[in-house]
């Protein structure tokens, strides 16, 4: 196990308990945190990379214990933050060289090297001495990811890395996290986004309220899904009745009226038939149905 | 330790890239260069500046300048740019994967500090490249230690400092906006309101702190200045691990984090501990002070000696002085046991009375000597003492209160050391104020004046040097010539000969004819030199050099006459000298010094003419002789500094025929002689005149002569609340010390003061310029006399306070304790008495008792009287005066001006004025012109005076009374023309019952509280109106500005307003009519009358359009009108009068018919000269 927490708790000053006795094993590989916003994502990712304390707890990081070996939990951090648009006024090489000064490098030729190929890799090379505050917001993400991998850290986090980005430069992105995944490297990728963990993770975890909601792989998370996810084909007024009763993932104009997707264990008083659930119905069906009600129990 | 070395360097690195790239700092850099550029340029190559004498002169000046300004534009920068990247480290959202690095916060705080202080620092050095530029350019000499000593003084400790405050600050306050508020405060508070007080501890940006470097003794105060930096240095360096303690970042351990906070803790005591041993370094020397003051005081009664003779043998030592003193001298009175004073860092290890060693007591300063016997009063004996050690400045200047001790010593802003004596390998100087040899009695003693005492004693002094540095004293030295041996540099021709040989001959004459007339000490010394003396003349370019070799470091001198002490100098000295009429004037600089002959030499054969004529011009002018046979001007360090005691004109600067000179005169302006010349070309030219290089070198030489001849020296214009105060201080190089003081003692057990009475006496300094009177509002003397009332000549003697007023007062006690005698001697004629008087006991004290009875006896006048009514307040007299009468009576063909003036003495008590005519042309001197006129209580008298010429100008001054202005000037107009008419008889008359009111005639002042009112100022805030509250002093009448008149009617005071007892009026900027004064003056009966108005013509009125370009609203020409409204029962009348027209005085406003009781003038403030003033109203019935 790379990472290993255990009855993790923080409560801010204000009162807002944000983690909730929290406690799992993240396995090496690429680690997918899913959850809505607000649910504890980013607060955990900010105590994994000890810029936050936790209230009580404790955190294993590659075998250090994460509140009294900082400095050594830092050597093997890279992480990119879920917020990373302004920057200081530095070129886009120089962030990246001012990262890898920090992380140790201090080899001048060694460090120019890296900082070359990892810009050339994350296609940012004919940009490098463009100032990073006018990359666009997805060259941004990249000179994000850059500076996270330039040391080749064992640990890489990366908070919502996907948000506002066009699905073009998604789809580039999680393919570089894939990519690096590949090598012996753990990365935690914590997203809103169902999309960026059905493609790359192979083990994840589903925050809700400052809680662990499910722990498995995505594919074991899709088949608490199945046999709850319905298509049918309703009128157009329909809809805003449907609506109102079930919670619906797509709907399709089709004809004169829609096709649509709802989640529900069952569906009384319309034509409906089963429809095998991807990632996607998984996590609507846990945060909209079995979540709430078992909440609201 | 690499790694960690790394990460500093790598956030360094980028924060100074940062740095570089923000605008502000760009800006700032630009304005910095552009600044200092110019102010290089001006100050140093710019040949139009004659200014910035200090920076020449002295080449450390020229980086210390420069980094001062440099690095208070440094400390206000970097608030800004320190606290910046805080904020930046929270509002950029990027900055947060640095965090997670494993650096640590000390690593990462410092290396942000260092980033910017690197930039600063590159910005330093690039500054001083600039600087050092100009100053290649310039020619001055470039300091290189001072460059780097500067930059390390003044920038790092502020940068350091600034840096650590305003980031722990910042991350306190958790607010850029507030920490801004708070330091930038703090920066103004410590920069204008505490300043220099306290020490100047506070003074972060060393504004105050004295960093002038000597080129001869460097920095003087170093364990100060480096304990002073370190304060800011250990205090910034707390402040930084304060930071990282503070850093919102969470710490790669948090032991580690606490262990900054011990620094943080540890550095901020140790600063705080610096800032106790400085402030501890002047309490404690104060305290010391106090201490030699009270042994002083418990030994001033003890038995005392007069040493008749000296032979001191003193040896330099690197560090100490080893020093044999034989003493011949007299016993004041019977005792065994006598009382000498010898500095307290000198420790006496023998005395000895004919190789026996005798007992003495040692107590700081005091020497107790034991004689083993009792000798009488009059009992001569010969001893010795062996002492060594260094010379304690600290105990110099017991008598100087602590707050003029801790008065800021600066020049143009830059503050320099104050050195009393020094003692160092290759420089000393020691003064008669150091006590560097035993002299009898006590020093200063705050309870009797008893320690007083200018007995003259014979000296004889052996120095053997070190090094072959050159001894100086007083008196002739013992093979002088092989001393300063005289190498030629240029070879005179022919015509120079000659001229030579009509000098010398000229010089003869003169000294023949003096030495007749004069009871000089030994001439025949003088003699033997002539024809050497004569050759020395001959040109300036001779470079006296010392012989090197064997016995040149021993240095042999004997007093040519009795003298009250003597000085020892021992540096790398230089000679350059001229024999004028057989006294040897030199300047003795150091070696590398000689930045004048270049100048001089240009007007050598005019030289000794200028100095034979300067001479000339002092001894009458006092009617006193320079007796010694030589004046040398000694260059000695800037940090050499004198006060001026309260019994004496003569400060340290002045010595027996030795002026001490700040090195290269670099705090006077007359010695910049090269930049002089360029100066009197320029001016010149502007006059369109063409002067010659010789011609401005000898302009240049009167201007540095002139300095000796003035009693008082630059003014000190200072500006507070927009009023501005003009001051003049003593002049320390007035050279009447030399004519005077080291040839007279007058000496009182109970008046300390006595020998300044009778030196202020003879001087009978002029009243200070009207203009400068009627800036600060009050005389000095005026202010004295103000005093005078309030405290007794005793009380006030004693007061620190207003001990800038002491020469005034004096003076004046002075003037009123030989009125009576001189008004029936005659101003001069008793003057010259109490000369003589003094040349009979010339180099031997002289009680004041005694000369009070030779002098009273004189005068038939017991001049004791008065001195009983100075140990209480005087009460102050008031004199009303008339107005002159002048007729000019011709009788066949003689033609005579009779004057008449009244004066009555309206008060209760007896008073002397001083009357002075003066005539137009050249000034004779004349009894009946210039003398004192006793008034008693009620007393009014008619002076009468017949006169061929016609006089120009009265002045009265009445010395010690109410009057304001005390001193005023009646000048003469409307002169009556009469011819066969007897002549009055000449006299003072008193006269019966005098009225000066006039039948039919109404006045009204602006004195008269019911029948004079001004408008309410237009708008008065809060504040200005608080501020004025605390403004207003003791003195009701403020000083006016005829350039910046006052925007609200302000009451001032001059001698050309009306006023009985105050000749005050009210002044306002002229405005567009809004503001008024309105006189009501009271009609007794119905009738026609003649309206005046009491005219006072501003010098813009004055001056026809004559003032160029600034003329403001002078220049409209012919519009110079005062605005009137007369209101009276037949309505309103507009009437004018045109300043530029009028004459001072009542000036006719118009002719009107007034039926009511009361009838209203008003003036308006609507003019087109800068300001109005409201003063009287006469209404006279036809």
């Amino acid at each position: 196990m790379s990472i290993s927490i255990r009855s993790l708790n923080k409560i801010y000053p204000n009162g807002n308990h944000a983690l909730k006795d929290i406690t799992m094993e993240i396995p090496t590989g690429m680690f997918g945190l899913l959850g809505p916003n607000g649910a504890g994502k980013s607060t955990l990712m900010r105590i994994l990379v000890a810029l936050m304390e936790p209230t009580s707890g404790e955190v294993d990081v590659f075998g250090y214990n994460l509140l009294k070996e900082r400095k050594e939990v830092r050597g093997i951090l890279g992480y990119l933050p879920q917020d990373f648009r302004f920057f200081a006024k530095y070129k886009t090489y120089e962030f990246l060289d001012y990262a890898a000064r920090l992380a140790g490098m201090t080899n001048g030729r060694h460090r120019r090297q890296a900082v070359d190929e990892m810009l050339e890799s994350v296609g940012l090379f004919d940009v490098r001495e463009r100032y990073a505050n006018r990359l666009s917001g997805g060259m941004k993400r990249r000179l994000g990811i850059a500076q996270a991998l330039i040391h080749n850290p064992k640990l890489i986090i990366v908070d919502e890395p996907t948000t506002g980005l066009d699905p073009e430069e998604r789809i580039r992105f999680r393919n570089l996290l894939a990519k690096i995944s590949e090598q012996d490297v753990t990365i935690i990728l914590s997203t809103h986004i169902v999309g960026d963990i059905s493609s790359t993770c192979n083990s994840m975890a589903l925050m809700n309220r400052g809680e662990i909601a499910f722990f498995g792989s995505p594919e074991e998370m899709r088949k608490k899904a199945e046999g709850k996810v319905w298509r049918m084909q309703i009128s157009g007024d329909e809809l805003h009745l449907v609506d109102k009763k079930y919670p619906v993932i797509t709907t399709i104009p089709s004809g004169t009226g829609w096709e649509i997707q709802v989640v529900a264990d069952e569906i009384e008083g319309y034509d409906a038939e089963p429809y095998p659930p991807n990632l996607e119905h998984a996590y609507v069906y846990y945060m909209e149905k079995k979540l709430n009600r078992w909440l609201d129990a | 330790m690499r790694n960690r070395l790394h990460s500093i360097r790598s956030v360094a690195l980028y924060e100074s890239k940062l740095l570089k790239r923000s605008w502000f700092y760009r800006i700032f850099f630009i304005l910095a260069i552009l600044f200092l550029g110019i102010f290089n340029f001006v100050a140093l190559v710019w040949e139009g500046n004659p200014g910035f004498w200090l920076m020449k002169a002295l080449p450390a000046v020229i980086p210390y300048a420069n980094l001062l300004y440099l690095n208070t534009g440094q400390a206000i920068i970097a608030v800004f740019l320190s606290s910046e990247f805080l904020k930046s480290d929270k509002k950029l959202d990027t900055s947060e994967v640095f965090y997670v690095h494993p650096l640590s916060n000390a690593e990462y705080v410092v290396g942000k500090i260092w980033g910017n202080t690197r930039v600063f620092i590159q910005l330093d050095l690039l500054i001083i490249l600039l600087v050092v530029i100009f100053n290649l350019i310039s020619g001055v000499a470039i300091d290189w230690l001072a460059y780097l000593g500067y930059f390390l003084l003044i920038c790092i400790p502020t940068l350091i400092y600034i840096f650590g405050l305003s980031i722990s600050l910042m991350l306190i306050l958790k607010s850029q906006a507030v920490t801004f508020v708070v330091l930038l405060g703090y920066i103004a508070l410590t920069l204008f309101n505490i300043g220099d007080k306290f020490y100047y501890l506070f003074d972060y940006m060393a504004y105050n702190l004295p960093l002038v470097k000597s080129t001869i003794v460097g920095l003087t105060n170093w364990a100060i200045v480096i304990n002073h930096r370190m304060i800011y240095l250990l205090l910034g360096l707390g402040f930084i691990c304060l930071s990282i303690f503070l850093f919102r970042r969470l710490p790669n351990s948090k032991k580690a984090s606490y262990r900054w906070l011990a620094l943080s803790i540890l550095l901020i005591v140790i600063g705080a501990g610096a800032s106790y041993r400085h402030v501890a370094s002047f309490t404690g020397a104060a305290a010391k002070r106090q201490l030699y003051t009270e042994t002083n005081n418990r030994y001033v009664h003890t038995p005392k000696m007069v040493v008749e003779r000296y032979g001191i043998d003193l040896q330099q030592r690197p560090r100490t002085i080893i020093s044999e003193v034989e003493m011949q001298g007299v016993a004041l009175e019977k005792s065994d046991r006598f009382t000498f004073c010898l500095n307290p860092g000198l420790q006496v290890s023998e005395v000895a009375e004919n190789g026996t060693s005798l007992t003495f007591t040692r107590e700081h300063q005091i020497l107790l000597i034991d004689f083993g016997r009792v000798l009488e009063a009059g009992d001569s004996v010969r001893f010795t003492v062996k002492y060594e050690g260094r010379v304690d400045p600290g105990f110099c200047y017991l008598d100087i209160p602590n707050e003029l001790l801790e008065e800021e010593y600066a020049n143009q802003g830059f503050q320099i050391d104050k050195r009393y004596s020094f003692q160092k390998e290759d420089y000393v100087l020691f003064t008669p104020e150091t006590y560097w040899y035993p002299r009898p009695g006590t020093s200063y003693s705050s309870e009797s004046p008893d320690w007083q005492q200018a007995y003259f004693s014979h000296f004889r002094l052996k120095v053997t040097t070190l090094d072959n540095l050159k001894a100086l004293s007083q008196g002739t030295m013992e093979g002088e010539e092989q001393l300063w041996e005289v190498k030629r540099t240029a070879n005179p021709d022919e015509a120079d000969e000659d001229r030579d040989t009509r000098d010398t001959s000229d010089a003869r004459e003169i000294k023949g004819d003096r030495d007749t007339s004069d009871t000089r000490g030994p001439s025949d010394v003088r003699d033997t030199r002539g024809a050497r003396d004569a050759l020395r003349t001959k040109n300036l370019k001779e470079v006296e050099e010392p012989k090197e070799g064997e016995g040149a470091n021993v240095f042999l001198y004997e007093t040519d006459f009795p003298t009250p002490s003597i000085t020892l100098v021992i540096g790398n000295y230089e000679r350059k000298s001229v024999v004028v009429d057989s006294t040897l004037y030199s300047i003795i600089h150091l070696r590398g010094s000689d930045y004048f002959s270049d100048v001089f030499d240009l007007i050598t054969d005019t030289i000794p003419a200028q100095i034979r004529e300067r001479r000339r011009s002092l001894e009458s002018n006092y009617n006193l002789d320079y007796s010694f046979h030589r004046l040398s001007l000694v260059e000695v360090p800037v940090q050499f500094c004198s006060y001026a005691h309260t019994w004496t004109q003569a400060q340290e600067v002045m010595q027996p025929e030795m002026i001490l000179l700040p090195e290269r005169g670099c705090l006077i302006d007359e010695a910049n002689v090269a930049g002089g010349v360029e100066n009197e070309k320029r001016w010149a030219q502007r006059r369109g005149q063409e002067i010659s290089d010789e011609d401005a070198a000898l302009r240049v030489l009167n201007r540095f002569l002139g300095l000796f001849q003035r009693a008082e020296s630059n003014m000190d214009w200072s500006r507070e609340r927009g009023a501005v105060n003009v001051s003049m201080k003593p002049n320390p190089y007035f050279i009447f010390p030399q004519l005077y003081n080291y040839r007279y003692n007058v000496f009182s057990s109970e008046w300390p003061v006595a020998n300044r009475l009778i030196e202020l006496y003879l001087q009978d300094r002029s009243e200070e310029a009207t203009w400068m009177r009627q800036m600060n509002g009050i005389s000095n003397n005026e202010k004295a006399s103000l005093l005078m009332e309030q405290a007794s000549f005793k009380e006030l003697l004693a007061d620190g306070e207003h001990r800038d007023l002491l020469d005034n007062i004096i003076s004046l006690k002075a003037n009123y304790l030989f009125a009576y005698a001189e008004q029936n001697v005659g101003y001069n004629e008793y003057r010259d008495s109490l000369r003589n008087l003094l040349q009979r006991n010339v180099f031997a004290n002289l009680r004041f008792e005694s000369l009070l009875d030779t002098m009273g006896a004189l005068a038939e006048v017991d001049l004791h009287a008065p001195l009983e009514a100075w140990n209480h307040p005087t009460p102050l007299p008031v004199y009303i005066l008339g107005t002159p009468e002048v007729v000019q009576i011709t009788n066949r063909d003689q033609e005579v001006f009779v004057t008449k003036l009244q004066i009555t003495n309206d008060s209760d008590y007896d008073g002397v004025i001083n009357l002075d005519i003066s005539f137009g042309g050249q000034y004779i001197y004349d009894p009946r012109a210039k003398r004192k006129i006793a008034l008693a209580a009620r007393e009014t008298k008619r002076l009468v005076s017949v006169w061929e010429e016609m006089p120009r100008n009265i002045n009265v001054n009445t010395l010690i009374s109410g009057n304001l202005p005390s001193s005023i000037n009646l000048p003469v107009s409307n002169v009556i023309r009469e011819r066969n008419k007897p002549i009055d008889e000449e006299g003072d008359f008193v006269v019966e019952n005098v009225s000066y009111d006039v039948p039919g005639e109404v006045i009204v002042d602006n004195e008269d509280s019911t029948l004079f009112v001004l408008t309410e100022p237009e708008v008065v805030g809060l504040l200005p109106q608080w501020l004025d509250q605390m403004d207003k002093g003791s003195f009701d009448y403020s000083g006016v500005s005829n350039w910046r008149p006052p925007l609200q009617w302000t009451l001032t005071t001059n001698d050309r307003y009306y006023g009985s007892r105050v000749r005050s009026a009210y002044v306002i900027k002229s405005g567009s009519g809004n503001q008024t004064a309105t006189w009501k003056v009271p009609i007794p009966n119905a009738g026609t009358y003649d309206l005046f108005y009491w005219v006072y013509k501003p010098d813009d009125a004055r001056h026809r359009g004559g003032w160029g370009r600034g003329g403001g609203r002078g220049r409209t020409r012919g519009d110079a009108e005062y605005h009137f409204k007369v209101h009276y029962d037949r309505g309103e009348d507009a009437a004018y009068i045109d300043l530029r027209r009028a004459d001072d005085g009542w000036s006719l406003l118009g002719t009107y018919f007034f039926s009511e009781d009361t009838v209203r003038v008003v003036l308006s403030d609507e003019c087109k000269l800068r300001s109005v003033t409201a003063d009287a109203v006469r209404i006279v019935r036809r």
